[in-house]
């Protein structure tokens, strides 16, 4: 299904973030449907619109990738308190620590390129699962790195996702 | 509760893969009637077509070798995440193939763990 996106006002400098709402009262069933909600951080917001799951799911991923390849430090408005990030084994809970993770990592730039993307809702409480296999190109590397994926997105109070399970592992030949 | 989760996840998944690799039938047993598989992009709903999907891959026997094993607990309580990353033996297939996968564990009414998400990709080289 085709998504338009309303136009933004020229002098508006908003930034314009991304956030998936489940229609309110509605349990996602396998191929049901998810809202997109368009919202600038300086008000007004916009419409809801209509998405499928797999595009919701894709768009997420690939607002998450571009944040993290921009600035990592960004990510953290993407966790919550009791989001819990394992990474390569290791186990983080909560946004400060997850993103004090991740913009240690040993490297400064990397570029996310994604290979496939699964969804499928996770029950009655509106989450969705997200499956991601890919590749992560680091600067200065001469060959990508392969990864995979998961995420749990969860609903907020306010109408939109964070990660609340969010699992990661290099794919090694 | 976070190393029960890791205990129930490791058993789960050798459980899983044991009933995989040698009954595969049975794996019947661990899906209910909302259940959901994606496997390889092609996404099925409920036991029976699960179990058939399953049952006609095409090939007789395979082994899962189990690489690494992740869990996190989900949000409804009891409820189990888990991400997989191994390798598959097929004796038609000279190497065998990687493979990550997740599956959602959640408890039926009767109180066990049944898998109510499950999502399959071979890893390609």
């Amino acid at each position: 299904m085709e998504l338009t996106l309303p136009l933004l006002e020229p002098s508006a400098n908003a930034v314009v973030s991304i956030c998936f709402s489940p229609k309110p009262g509605v349990v996602p069933k396998h191929g049901g449907t998810y809202f997109l909600s368009l919202t600038s951080l300086t008000p007004p917001n916009f419409n809801l619109t209509r998405m499928d799951p797999d595009a919701v799911a894709k768009a997420f991923v690939d607002h998450y990738y571009s944040t993290f390849d921009a600035n990592r430090a960004n990510l953290g408005n993407l966790y919550q308190d009791n989001s819990m990030l394992t990474f390569e084994g290791q186990k983080i809970q909560g946004s400060p620590n997850i993103v004090a993770k991740l913009s240690s990592l040993p490297f400064q730039q990397c570029k996310h390129s994604v290979s496939t993307v699964d969804c499928q809702p996770s029950g009655p409480t509106g989450g969705m699962l997200v499956f991601v296999s890919g590749n992560l190109q680091l600067a200065g590397e001469q060959h990508a790195l392969k990864f995979s994926q998961m995420f749990h997105l969860m609903p907020t109070p306010q109408g939109s996702f964070f990660v609340q399970n969010d699992i990661f592992r290099l794919n090694y030949a | 509760m976070e190393e029960e989760g890791d205990i129930i996840g490791k058993a789960f998944v050798e459980h899983y893969y044991q009933l995989f690799d040698n009954e595969r039938a049975s794996l019947s047993s661990l899906y209910q009637p909302d259940s959901m598989l994606t496997f390889e992009g092609q996404q099925i709903l409920g036991v029976h077509d699960i179990s058939s999907k399953l049952q006609q891959l095409p090939f007789e026997r395979c082994r899962h070798v189990v690489s690494t094993i992740d869990t996190q607990p989900s949000s409804v309580h009891g409820s189990i995440l888990i991400f997989v990353s191994g390798s598959i033996e097929i004796p038609e297939e000279e190497h065998p193939l990687r493979f990550s996968q997740m599956f959602h564990l959640v408890p039926s009414p009767e109180g066990n763990l049944f898998v109510q998400n499950d999502i399959f990709r071979l890893n390609y080289g």
